[in-house]
């Protein structure tokens, strides 16, 4: 406690909110919102003032504001157009961090005297990334360490200046600080928002004055991620709990023979790299929160680049990254002539794992270390849509409840927390009740379902139904068959977006009972039967 | 309980993650690799033989209610931490294999290999799942059926055909048929598929004499569920049991 503080260094951020809005190519000043497992990321300015929050589920969001325009969460978009941007002011400055698409940070030393100052080097950025074509709202902060650099990004942004500088020095940089509210260490800082509600509700609410708590009774009643909060608070630049020495020597890396021009081979060999990685760090207890990703191709060129999250990078994550390095590396037009010899990862900045890994009983056991390794190499066989794996969605319909996704790429250690429906689940209305059928069709089957005189059975806008249902035809590609039905049940309507009448959706389920024994699902839509599922 | 050290390693060789790795798997309950016979659910046990699957065998099932049946096989095994895949089945309704009681995070679903290389991918599968559930194939050659079933018996693991007419190559260990399915809860124009009835005749070279059980597949929860009501002399005694086990 009484050694000297290292030297907190100047860096600069670059924030830009909402970057999924601008990457999926949506006007900066419409009503947008990204979604994510019918909840809402984030919001556009506008959609925000219609009421639109995030949290916020799809229908709430789309009931505030009727016009809100709908975008998918994904990753892999916000990455591929980030790239562009953050090899542009890679080109300025000799080492940047990214975060997640949108973030970048960088040190501002050097950069900051070669153009002259604080204030230039900020001009600059701000040059180069419009140059990049970004539109709406972002800012570039300069201050003392990582998280004032990051608060005074997004003071700039909420202020709509292009930048923030805050002045040098600690007592400057706690000033700066002082007044946000503490929900920012959460935001920003990375602290459990439990923590940070305990603080609030202590009646600490700014970081003044959780910098003004002597640091030995937020350690006495906090512990370690108090101690971290008080020295953020602060203006201190302090390393994430449980911080430690990465592990010397621990790289892994690839070299190629024949150079790799096409990136899923690489995407493989990188998920292995990552994870002998992350056994390497497993053995040792820690995880990756910093890593360095380099690539080099046959002529020489180089893409280096550091990723940094504060919750630990697992492999997934780790395999993410460097497919969006790689993607947008390759997809900018003269950038790479050659193919890819070397991939190499280095763990530039590692924690204590806790958490799953030091579990007693449970955690990742043997048999989910075969699982993972025969997923890894059956993908690699067939490819990566081949293997998939289950997450929870919710729906009406038995076949949307779950969805599939790639396993392949997915984190094969969290399964539990995928398929688990979320807490707060609100019933379906509409949706069918178990028993569920085992045999769903993707593209549900076109058929037909006639009454007894043979005319085809309908169902009348409040759901009265023509006749009774008698015979099911199925065409076959070279035969039709019909069977008889001996019992049904329905219809059970379900309407859909009344509200818009480009996607709204009407349609009627049956259960069916076919003479021969077999049941099934059947929908109608637009006048149009469909077979949707076998109950097998 | 006594820690034995392994006397070749000085506890100085191995890091703290390391040492508590090993304790913990020798000390964790309910371990599967050590096990001969996977336990079934209790609806089920009458008709597997020694209550359980045994590893390294094949299984067919087939009927009316081949797929459901096949999932209730798993669905213990997969709560009690084994992997499940299911390879060639790309419309399996995987919220009916939840409620059949299958723990599906541990489940993967491998797409239908291509023509030829049925027995090279299931061979890989066999290596990460104890529990492999495919679509009968047709057109492998007895060679290849061969070799998937060699992979099988060595890693301990169990393959579950289903469906198909029988004209495999593979020689079945147990071989469950569904028959004669009823549902239940649906009348013309009322009610819904509440709950099916179905008789399961189990046979196969591991079984001395064959058995038959009458079952709900799947019961009003989309679960296995013995028939209410039915007279302890009507059916092999378990069935009639109320007793549930937990887990």
């Amino acid at each position: 406690m009484s050694r000297p503080p290292d030297p907190v260094p100047r860096l600069a951020t670059v924030w830009c909110p909402a970057w999924s809005l601008y990457a999926a190519g949506v006007d900066p000043a419409a009503p947008a919102a990204v979604v994510h497992a019918h909840r809402v990321l984030t919001v556009s300015g506008a959609a925000a003032e219609a009421g639109v929050r995030p949290g916020l589920r799809r229908r709430e969001a789309q009931a505030r504001c009727p016009q809100l325009l709908v975008v998918d969460h994904d990753p892999d978009r916000d990455a591929r157009r980030f790239e562009p941007v953050a090899r542009a002011v890679a080109e300025l400055v000799p080492s940047l961090e990214l975060t997640e698409p949108g973030v970048l940070t960088f040190a501002t030393r050097g950069p900051s005297r070669y153009v002259g100052g604080d204030e230039p080097l900020t001009l600059r950025v701000h040059r180069i990334v419009a140059d990049q074509g970004v539109t709406g709202q972002w800012g570039v902060g300069i201050a003392d360490g990582r998280f004032a650099a990051g608060i005074a990004a997004r003071r700039a942004v909420s202020r709509d200046h292009a930048s923030l500088v805050v002045p040098r020095g600690p007592a400057a940089t706690a000033a700066f600080l002082a007044p946000i509210p503490v929900r920012a260490l959460h935001e920003v800082g990375g602290v459990p928002i439990e923590l940070v509600g305990l603080l609030e509700r202590l009646g600490l609410r700014q970081l003044g004055q959780v910098a003004g708590v002597p640091a030995a009774d937020l350690v006495a009643r906090f512990g370690g991620q108090g101690a971290f909060a008080g020295a953020l608070a602060s203006g201190g630049d302090p390393r994430l709990p449980g911080a430690q020495p990465p592990p010397r020597e621990l790289v892994v890396a690839r070299t190629f023979d024949d150079p790799v021009q096409q990136l899923e081979p690489l995407g493989f060999v990188a998920r292995q790299l990552a994870d002998e990685l992350q056994a390497e760090l497993r053995r040792g207890g820690l995880v990756a929160t910093r890593l360095l990703v380099e690539v080099e191709t046959d002529h020489g060129e180089r893409s280096e680049r550091a990723w940094y999250r504060p919750a630990g990078l697992s492999v997934g994550a780790m395999v993410d990254r460097v497919r969006w390095q790689l993607e947008g590396w390759a997809n900018q037009p003269g950038n790479i002539t050659a193919g890819v010899v070397l991939l190499r990862l280095t763990p530039s900045e590692v924690r204590g794992d806790r958490g799953r890994q030091l579990d007693f009983w449970g955690g990742v056991s043997q048999a989910d270390e075969w699982a993972a390794r025969a997923i890894a190499r059956v993908t690699g066989l067939l490819g990566d849509q081949a293997v998939q794996v289950p997450v929870w969605r919710g729906a009406r319909d038995p076949g949307q409840v779950y969805g599939l996704v790639p396993a392949g790429v997915t984190d094969l250690e969290d399964r539990v927390a995928a398929v688990r429906p979320p807490a707060m689940a609100p019933p379906w209305p509409g949706r069918l009740p178990a028993p569920s059928p085992t045999q769903v069709f993707a593209e549900p089957i076109a058929c037909m379902v006639l009454d007894g005189a043979g005319a085809m059975v309908g169902v009348g806008g409040r759901g009265s139904i023509s006749a009774s249902p008698a015979v099911l035809r199925i065409e076959g590609p070279d035969r039709r068959a019909d069977v008889q039905i001996v019992a049904w049940a329905g219809p059970w309507p379900v309407e859909e977006r009344w509200w818009d009448p480009i996607s709204a959706r009407r349609r009627a389920r049956f259960q069916l009972l076919l003479a021969d024994g077999r049941a099934c699902l059947v929908a109608i839509e637009s006048r149009r039967w469909h077979l949707v599922a076998w109950y097998e | 309980m006594a820690v034995v050290r392994n006397p070749r390693e000085s506890p100085a060789d191995r890091s703290d993650g390391e040492r508590l790795a090993a304790l913990s798997d020798r000390v964790r309950p309910g371990a599967l690799a050590h096990e001969r016979l996977i336990p079934v659910v209790t609806e089920l046990a009458p008709l597997v033989p020694g209550g359980g699957l045994r590893r390294g065998s094949v299984i067919a099932t087939d009927g009316v209610a081949a797929t459901s049946l096949a999932l209730a096989l798993a669905a213990r095994p997969t709560a009690d931490g084994a992997w499940l895949a299911v390879v060639g089945m790309p419309s399996l309704g995987i919220l009916a294999a939840a409620e059949l009681g299958v723990a599906i995070e541990r489940l993967f679903l491998v797409a239908a290999p291509p023509a030829g290389q049925w027995a090279e991918i299931v061979a890989a599968v066999v290596d990460g799942a104890e529990i492999v559930l495919a679509a009968a194939p047709a057109g492998v050659r007895a060679a290849d059926a061969r070799r998937v079933q060699a992979r099988v018996s060595a890693r301990g693991a169990v393959l579950v055909l289903t469906g198909g007419d029988g004209s495999h190559a593979f020689q079945t260990d147990l071989h469950l048929r569904t028959s004669t399915a009823v549902w239940e809860g649906i009348e013309p124009g009322a009610g819904r598929l509440l709950a099916r009835r179905v008789t399961i005749e189990s046979s196969g070279r591991r079984v001395a004499r064959p058995v038959t059980g009458d079952l709900l597949l799947p019961g009003p929860s989309g679960g296995v569920a013995p028939i209410p009501g039915l007279a302890a002399g009507a059916a092999p005694a378990s069935l009639a049991d109320d007793l549930r086990e937990t887990g």
